[in-house]
């Protein structure tokens, strides 16, 4: 382990900022910077499954397969926009799978109440405190750690940028957040 | 992630990555005619009981092992001499009297695994009773046929294993409109808006924003083609119908896709089995009913093929509950305009040699059908999709 962590390769730019999050990865890294409490549990378990990771339920016993396999055209919607929906309490608009065991009625139940929040309390109060020092550029820094696209990277520098609550959902929502 | 595999991740992904890319562009110039044929394929979720489904009634074994459950003589709509459907059935007994219907007994694998679960991944990915594999069968079927996302449609909100590729993946929807609202999002809007260079990279960036790419664009595709169609029939009022209401819609209204994946739940029947049954059964068949009206009036039902399974039958023997349990081997449906061996493909279940557990043995290899299918149907290599020969069948 030492040799690993002390050679010059392993923080070489090019395997920083490469591997695509878990969605556990993903949810705890957005709860790191702004703390939520989920006011119903089974929301996050609903998240898990429509990200599809469970924690402690890998699908076989060699485990989730990772990197890519986590994205497909519907998760990566999801995904981009999972600080908006924890955060800026954007709707979301997805169904997960009913249960082997269900009957007819339960399988299909959870598609009957569309456009849904997820509870959370925010401790915004936490973030603010943390980062009264953090200019916005280090904030960027901080949340971002893949090389940003430079066409998002010129989007982004034509945004006004007036609050840090805000800019701290934009990075979120950005593709280079998806990587760590 | 494990030690070992950022080692791997970082020094070898981008040599690496670039070879299948290579791979794929090749093989997909092999086949440039995706053809017009559609392929649906409905699961059965929770494990159909195939035998009160298809009932061998005048088998004395069945009825001594079922006394509570075993559909009565009187009471079934009966086909051949041996063999008869649930009265549920009548709208697909009458399909069945047109030639659209081809069952196939005893279908199933080798060691089958009674875990939901495992079954169904067994199923989707093609696999052997002890292979993982990562990819569904129809994720492989567009990785080296389809060019875009939409090649593979799922009627839910999220992806199944099946459709799922290495290099490309399906897409779900059962609702269009949301689908594209979804892509809309300001954010998602703005970024892609503002993407001047294509990103061919293959590193994961890259790959995160071809695929941004490729929901927005499928997504716009799958809305504005699909709303130059709306049906005329009236599909019975559920989910189910809903979902095929949805695909008779796509397919109708000329959408590329080829193929769909629609799964029904509420087939697992411990408990109180023979009034769900009725009630899924019944369900089932009026929506295909309707389905195959839909597209016979599009026009399209000569160039669709539907496939039924569930990830595994039930015992023979009913249980203590008044239902039964996790089995074997089952039936699957095939259902088209111009089949081969219409009516009962092969031998009936065979009730006197069951294995350990007290289940159906298979005869027929599930991935036969497949091979058969892709082979056939939508004419493209079935043994680079499903890595492994099989048998085929003359069903089509």
């Amino acid at each position: 382990m030492e040799y690993l962590f002390t050679r010059d390769w392993f923080y070489e730019e090019k395997h920083i900022g490469s591997k695509i999050k878990s969605p556990v990865e993903l949810l705890v890294g957005i709860q790191r910077v702004v703390p939520v409490t989920y006011l119903q549990n089974r929301q996050l378990i609903y998240l898990q499954k429509l990200m599809g990771q469970v924690l402690l339920y890998p699908p076989n016993v060699a485990g989730w397969k990772g990197n890519k396999s986590w994205i497909d055209p519907n998760t990566l919607m999801l995904r981009l926009k999972l600080a908006s929906i924890l955060l800026n309490d954007a709707i979301i608009d997805m169904d997960i799978k009913g249960e082997f065991e269900d009957d007819f009625e339960a399988f299909y139940k959870e598609k009957s109440n569309r456009k849904r929040f997820i509870k959370t309390t925010k401790s915004w109060d936490v973030f603010d405190s943390k980062c009264e020092e953090v200019s916005f550029e280090a904030l960027k820094e901080l949340l971002i750690i893949a090389q940003v696209d430079k066409d998002t990277e010129h989007f982004m520098s034509g945004l006004e940028i007036t609050d840090k609550r805000d800019y701290c959902i934009q990075l979120m929502s950005i593709p280079e957040y998806q990587l760590c | 992630m494990k030690r070992r595999d950022f080692i791997k991740h970082g020094t070898l992904a981008s040599s690496l990555c670039l070879v299948p890319s290579f791979v794929k562009a090749f093989e997909s110039v092999t086949n440039m005619a995706m053809g017009h044929k559609k392929l649906v394929i409905i699961q059965l979720a929770g494990g159909n009981d195939g035998l009160n489904t298809i009932i061998p009634y005048t088998n004395d074994i069945y009825y001594k092992n079922r006394p509570q459950i075993a559909i009565p003589k009187q009471q079934l709509i009966k086909v051949t001499d041996d063999l008869g459907f649930h009265n549920k059935l009548l709208p697909l007994k009458k399909i069945y009297d047109k030639g659209f219907l081809a069952v196939i007994n005893n279908v199933g694998y080798p060691n089958p695994n009674r875990s939901h679960f495992r079954s169904t991944d067994i199923w989707q990915t093609a696999s052997d009773h002890n292979e993982y594999l990562s990819t569904g069968w129809l994720g492989r079927y567009l990785d080296l046929y389809a060019k875009h996302s939409y090649g593979g449609v799922e009627i839910d909100d999220s992806l199944s294993f099946i459709l799922k590729g290495e290099k490309l993946n399906g897409i779900a929807t059962k609702n269009p409109a949301i689908l594209y609202n979804n892509t809309r999002t300001p954010y998602f809007e703005k970024i892609l808006a503002s993407q001047t260079d294509t990103h061919l990279s293959e590193h994961n960036l890259g790959y995160l924003y071809k695929t941004m790419i490729a929901a927005k664009s499928s997504a716009k595709y799958i809305y504005e083609t699909s709303k130059t169609y709306n049906t005329h029939q009236e599909y019975p009022n559920n989910p189910f119908g809903n979902q095929l209401k949805t695909t008779a819609e796509f397919i109708n209204s000329g959408l590329e896709s080829k193929v769909y994946y629609i799964s029904m739940g509420g087939f697992d029947t411990h408990a109180g089995q023979l009034n769900k049954q009725s009630r899924l059964l019944d369900v089932f068949s009026s929506g295909i009913e309707v389905f195959i009206k839909d597209l016979e009036q599009g026009n399209t039902f000569k160039d669709t093929l539907i496939l039924t399974f569930s990830e595994f039958g039930r015992r023979l023997k009913q249980n203590a509950a008044i239902g039964t349990d996790h089995g074997a081997a089952n039936n699957v449906f095939v259902i088209g305009k111009h089949l081969n061996k219409p009516g009962f493909y092969n031998e009936d279940p065979d009730l006197l040699h069951l294995d350990t557990n007290g289940d159906l043995q298979y005869s027929v290899d599930f991935r036969s059908v497949y091979a058969t299918i892709l082979d056939r149907w939508l004419e493209v290599n079935d043994r680079s999709i499903l890595n492994k020969s099989f048998s085929r069948l003359e069903f089509i």
